[in-house]
């Protein structure tokens, strides 16, 4: 590559964004191998799978609420029907995990669509409690219908772990250093699509709703084809994760599964780096799973006052999240980060 | 009961009494959100953490400190009232006018503060008022009359709070503010002080609904969450900022509710709520009665 060139991507912050993301993926991955052959970086392996299901959550809601605006409040709903349609694929017909994975996505997809033909008529808080109201029914209905376990849930014996084996390790040991690296495909495949929507002239139409989206119909985006399909790619990567965990932790359970509490970390994590933007999902979560992992540990009874007080704090002085922020500061960081 | 077996005409009556009266407890919760909403503009997430922290306190006062049952309600609502006012400075105020997720989380923030006190002092235990009630039957349905008296309660404060809103001068301060803010200011209304007043008095509610519900129910500190649901769905189905819609829509969904639990099980009774929400929300998400 010619130094101008190097240099033009450099200014509009193609090439920065593009090594972060790499240097991510290479880190996770390095990790991974790491871990195979040293029983010490077992916590690490461990501690990073759940940031990295809170990231996959984060990479799919980026794209409706960070680049479409719309504030989805419920999107663990995807991460609970993926992981459902996984076990029940898993429980009842013995289907591999990969694709039960496929399946998962495929739901999701399909749920998402038809979910928003109802909820994305509706704009701003209204939206935000239609998404509630679909996460708490799909929780209900999880917990009610016997062939979905109730509130049981459903529930994999060892033995369907038999056939799975990597490097050296079979059956159920082997099922963590797996889900760990299915978990890393994941992540890479949100950080893509994230990518795609931000340098596309999809992504453009995305943002155009987000800013007004009565102007952008006006002037040519076919509005409700391109928040449809936001809505549908964002449930991408949390069904995945979901699929994966079902999977990992061998039950489904509703309250875990479709849990609020889950949809609102991933959107304190988006928020916190930046909606919006693909280095401020990185940011992000990576902040608000360390600062969480501290505070279990340091205050565990006082975590959640802890908790509320941090969120308050960057709802009334961090509303841009911390790239957000940098942008707005200076021009030229905000052709850098991207 | 049970699927599938016949549901005799005097139970369904008896459900359909015992809805109407749970029904306008919901409605009182749902007005203290439907206020804040309608006029500040703020979807106050703390909405179920501030009714579980009323349960709490008059629990607090009552078993742990053996004050009077009436006063220690009293004192509830007075403390509702107070930390509302705190509230409003604290959480509130810096995100008045911002993008709507600001303050969907520093009041989400607000609500698990609380719920972490919760917690921290009373644990995951379910709780209970030392209340002594006697009980009437209604087509087979038990409705204590404690519950009757708090509905009646509840029906008579969404009624003032009409009047308040629609015939006073400081409810016609109110609709000005919701109107235009900048000409309300010019025409001499305090624009902060109204609207502080109206976020207490919406957590001033909401504390209400919530020892009244605590009167009849026990609780933990995960209680609230369901209220605040419900409070969605009642606001949705009733308007914003019409107390009297908040009442009928309380009672649609009390009605709902019981007679969901009659015909199926009381498991599925959140289930119509939340379709209701999502019927309501596609069809006529102004509600209906919409005012102000």
């Amino acid at each position: 590559m010619e130094a101008a060139q190097i240099l033009r991507q450099l200014a509009r912050g193609r090439l920065i964004t593009n090594l972060t993301v790499a240097l991510v993926i290479a880190v996770l991955l390095g990790l991974g191998i790491g871990s195979l052959y040293s029983e010490s970086l077992g916590y690490y392996r461990e501690t990073i799978t759940t940031f990295m299901v809170l990231f996959s959550i984060v990479l799919g809601l980026n794209v409706i609420l960070g680049y479409t605006g719309y504030v989805s409040f419920g999107h663990a709903v995807f991460y609970g029907i993926g992981g459902y349609t996984a076990m029940i694929l898993m429980y009842y017909h013995g289907v591999s995990v990969y694709l039960a994975m496929l399946a998962a996505v495929l739901a999701a997809m399909g749920a998402a669509y038809l979910i928003g033909l109802i909820v994305l008529r509706l704009r701003g808080a209204y939206f935000a409690i239609a998404t509630i109201a679909v996460l708490e029914a799909f929780r209900v209905v999880a917990a009610n219908v016997n062939y979905l376990g109730g509130s049981e849930g459903l529930q994999l014996s060892a033995t369907y772990y038999r056939g799975y084996s990597i490097a050296g390790y079979h059956g159920l040991m082997a099922v963590h250093y797996i889900a760990y690296f299915l978990l890393v495909g994941v992540v890479a495949l949100g950080l893509l699509i994230n990518l795609y929507v931000s340098r596309s002239k999809f992504g453009a139409g995305l943002r155009a709703i987000r800013e007004d989206e009565d102007a952008a119909e006006a002037i040519g985006v076919n509005t409700w084809k391109y928040k449809t399909l936001a809505f549908v790619l964002s449930s991408i990567t949390p069904a995945l994760a979901g699929a994966i965990i079902a999977w990992k932790r061998m039950i489904v359970l509703p309250g875990e599964f479709f849990n609020l509490g889950l949809s609102i970390e991933a959107i304190i994590s988006t928020m916190l780096g930046g909606a919006g933007t693909v280095l401020g999902t990185i940011t992000g979560t990576a902040i608000y799973h360390a600062v969480k992992t501290a505070f279990l540990t340091s205050f565990p009874s006082l975590h959640l006052v802890i908790f509320g007080a941090t969120i308050a704090v960057i709802a009334e002085l961090l509303p841009m999240g911390i790239i957000g922020w940098l942008r707005i500061k200076s021009t030229k960081l905000r052709f850098l980060l991207e | 009961m049970g699927v599938g077996g016949l549901v005799s005409g005097s139970l369904l009556l008896g459900g359909f009494v015992a809805g109407l009266v749970v029904g306008s407890l919901y409605g009182l919760a749902a007005l203290g959100l439907s206020i804040i909403w309608g006029i500040l503009r703020v979807v106050n997430l703390s909405h179920g953490a501030l009714i579980a922290m009323s349960m709490y306190l008059a629990y607090l006062l009552t078993v742990m400190h053996g004050v009077p049952l009436l006063a220690s309600i009293l004192l509830t609502l007075f403390i509702g009232f107070v930390v509302g006012v705190v509230a409003y400075y604290l959480f509130v105020h810096r995100v008045l006018g911002g993008p709507e997720l600001a303050s969907l989380l520093s009041t989400f923030g607000f609500g698990l503060i609380i719920l972490g006190l919760l917690e921290l002092k009373f644990g995951g235990i379910a709780r209970t008022l030392p209340v002594e009630s006697s009980v009437i039957e209604v087509g087979h349905v038990p409705i204590m009359t404690i519950q009757i008296i708090g509905a009646i309660v509840a029906a008579a404060i969404a009624i003032g709070a009409y009047v308040l809103i629609y015939r006073t001068w400081f409810g016609r301060a109110v609709r000005a503010v919701v109107m235009n803010q900048e000409a309300a200011a010019l025409m001499g209304v305090n624009v902060t002080k109204i609207l502080m007043l109206t976020f207490a008095l919406g957590v001033l509610f909401a504390t209400t609904a919530g020892t009244l519900l605590a009167l009849a129910y026990s609780f933990t500190p995960e209680t609230g969450s369901k209220y605040e649901l419900y409070s969605f769905t009642i606001v949705v189905l009733g308007g914003l900022g019409n107390p009297l819609g908040s009442l009928i829509g309380g009672m649609i969904l009390g009605v709902a509710e019981q007679l969901t639990s009659i015909v199926a099980s009381g498991s599925w009774g959140p289930l119509v709520a939340f379709l209701l929400l999502i019927i309501m929300l596609v069809i006529k998400p102004t509600g209906l009665f919409a005012k102000l």
